[in-house]
């Protein structure tokens, strides 16, 4: 039975540029044990938090996240790992600071408190985020949130989205958008991780060299490949070697309970 | 021999319209003297009682003008909180005759509020709207920011509208003894720091009264030639006095002066009605039910009765049915936030990328 530090990566879709990072060995991960728990976004209505776990609601979604966790877990208790990585799960953050940087140049006036309250309940009110504040909120892992990547940059497609105006203002906002988030998820418990700023193009838009293979010719704007993949997972990886181990941390399958016959 | 009694009808008679009737039937206590439609636009201010009377508008789709709404996509918590929505612009409670006169000097005309803040823990405060900003402003400048909006929206409300409700609160104010002007609140109540000499207590007498209400309202006609003004009184007593009286005579007091207050601007201008909202929650009549057990908070109930008399009286005066308010939307979840569905596609493009980056043989890129 291993002692390193235990990092579960738990997500959406966008976990996957995790994996392929790991796979890739674009990230140093040794000293530390990887486990991954996530499915598509759209199951992630059937996930509830309760008892310090995060629960599939029903037995085909609970399946669904056993098939591509190595153990076959069920369900995610946070007390059996050292440090949760909560990737993407649906956290938006693009068009909430979009909204914000429309209201801030364009009108009627929107004050620092009212922005800060838009974006707090912004954040709190999506239900991913209130999952990792679930897990947060045992007190047993060290709960890492990274939101889904802005998207991928292209002139066609965004080309207009940002004006003049929302440029000049935005290095400064988006900052000061990213340290209320950062403040926001603190309270509860939650490591925000912005996203990496050499990740970051036109100020609100990812790199396109970042973006998932062919992502023209599938319009996937949304997903990104294992360089973003690696950004995170470095950061995390920071994170869940400085944690201190905890006495008397559940082992795999002693509280997420395993499925039969998982695939992977 | 006849006498002008003899043919009244049973409205004008104490037994017949009150003493043998159950409250709730007693009716057509208001004699209104213009038409409010669906399609009049409609703006409301004064104390916090009204607030019920843009409620109930919207409730049945009358055209409530809401000449501040604040950025787009806030929630309904959001709004609430930081006082967008409550009236047609974002001043709070505007409890005195001279708070109205001043906002509408302000707004209406070269005078210009002066810059004072009120501070407190490093956020500022507007004296004459200490409320709507949870918190505090970050700045005295964008205390400034947001009260020049107001502003614009007050002038842009008086011009748009054909009808402005008023609801007169209070006559007991504050006022700075320097510049004269008069807050919405005590200082050192919410924000600044109370300097007893420079901070004046008033408390307005009839004469006074009457000068403001008639100063504002000269403002408004003069902006808005076509404009109507419906008045009311808050039936929610004082929370304090610091008149020296007992806060119940005090209440008497300022109730009954605002109440003549209206009553002489009906009769002294053709284009001012007063709706009397305030005697069907407070009269005797209707022995306190409208109240909560404090004797100071006003039932939902009674609201409702209210807003029920107020379509009632304009239906029969106008013809018509009164119109009833919709049933209540379900409410929202809690603060949940809309999140982006997923179309088939994406759904798709996100199975996909899982399973290239779970695939046994792992070799996507």
């Amino acid at each position: 039975m291993s002692d390193l530090p235990r990092l579960c990566i738990f997500g959406d879709s966008h976990y996957a540029c995790v994996k392929q990072a790991e796979v890739q060995g674009l990230v140093d991960v040794h000293g530390v044990e990887l486990e991954y728990w996530g499915h598509v976004g759209g199951r992630f209505r059937y996930l509830e938090f309760r008892d310090g776990a995060v629960h599939p609601v029903d037995d085909f979604t609970a399946r669904r996240f056993a098939k591509f966790n190595a153990k076959g877990r069920l369900f995610l208790p946070a007390a059996d790992f050292d440090a949760i990585l909560v990737m993407g799960a649906r956290v938006y953050v693009w068009r909430l600071f979009h909204r914000l940087l429309r209201h801030l140049t364009e009108g009627p006036f929107l004050s620092r408190g009212l922005e800060r309250r838009i974006l707090t309940d912004g954040l709190r009110g999506q239900a991913g985020y209130r999952l990792a504040a679930g897990l947060a909120g045992t007190g047993t892992a060290r709960v890492i949130l990274a939101p889904v990547a802005y998207y991928t940059f292209d002139t066609e497609r965004f080309g207009e989205a940002l004006t003049p105006g929302m440029a000049a203002i935005l290095p400064e906002a988006v900052a000061r958008f990213w340290r209320v988030l950062q403040e926001a998820a603190a309270d509860d418990g939650i490591l925000l991780l912005p996203q990496p700023p050499e990740t970051v193009v036109a100020g609100l838009y990812t790199a396109a060299d970042l973006a998932v293979a062919d992502h023209l010719a599938k319009q996937d704007f949304e997903h990104h490949n294992a360089g973003y993949g690696a950004a995170i997972l470095s950061r995390a990886l920071d994170i869940a070697r400085r944690v201190p181990r905890r006495a008397g941390l559940q082992r795999a399958g002693a509280a997420g309970k395993m499925a039969e016959g998982s695939e992977v | 021999m006849s006498h002008p009694y003899q043919t009244l009808p049973e409205d004008r008679f104490w037994r017949t319209a009150v003493a043998d009737r159950d409250a709730l039937e007693i009716g057509g206590l208001w004699k209104p003297r213009f038409e409010i439609r669906r399609r009049t636009g409609i703006v409301t201010a004064g104390s916090c009682f009204a607030q019920h009377f843009s409620r109930a508008l919207v409730a049945r789709r009358y055209r409530w003008l809401d000449f501040e709404p604040g950025p787009e996509g806030l929630t309904p918590e959001q709004r609430k909180d930081y006082h967008y929505g409550t009236f047609s612009f974002r001043t709070g409670n505007i409890y005195t005759p001279r708070m109205l006169w001043q906002w509408l000097s302000w707004a209406l005309t070269n005078s210009k509020p002066p810059e004072e803040a009120w501070e407190l823990a490093g956020r500022f405060y507007d004296p004459f709207r200490p409320g709507v900003e949870p918190g505090g402003f970050v700045s005295v400048d964008e205390l400034l920011q947001s009260r020049s909006d107001t502003l614009a929206a007050i002038a842009a409300a008086v011009r748009g509208a054909q009808v402005f409700v008023f609801t007169m609160g209070l006559t007991e104010a504050w006022q700075d003894s320097v510049s004269g002007v008069e807050y919405a609140v005590c200082p050192g109540t919410v924000a600044g720091r109370f300097d007893p000499d420079r901070h004046v207590f008033v408390n307005h007498r009839y004469a006074a009264l009457i000068g403001d209400m008639t100063a504002a309202l000269r403002l408004m006609f003069r902006a808005n030639r076509r404009l109507r003004v419906l008045l009311t009184v808050s039936p929610v007593p004082l929370a304090a006095t610091a008149s020296g009286q007992h806060v119940l005579t005090a209440t008497s007091q300022s109730k009954s002066l605002l109440r003549a207050v209206a009553s002489e601007l009906v009769a002294a201008q053709a284009r001012v009605d007063y709706f009397p909202s305030y005697e069907i929650i407070t009269h005797p009549a209707y022995r306190g039910r409208f109240f909560a057990p404090n004797l100071r908070s006003v039932l939902p109930e009674g609201v409702d009765h209210v807003m029920a008399q107020f379509f009632r009286d304009q239906a029969t005066a106008f013809g018509g049915e009164p119109v009833a308010p919709p049933p209540p939307p379900p409410a929202p979840t809690q603060g949940e936030a809309p999140e982006p569905e997923l179309t088939e596609a994406e759904e798709l493009r996100c199975e996909e990328e899982i399973l290239a980056a779970f695939a046994p043989d792992q070799r996507h890129v």
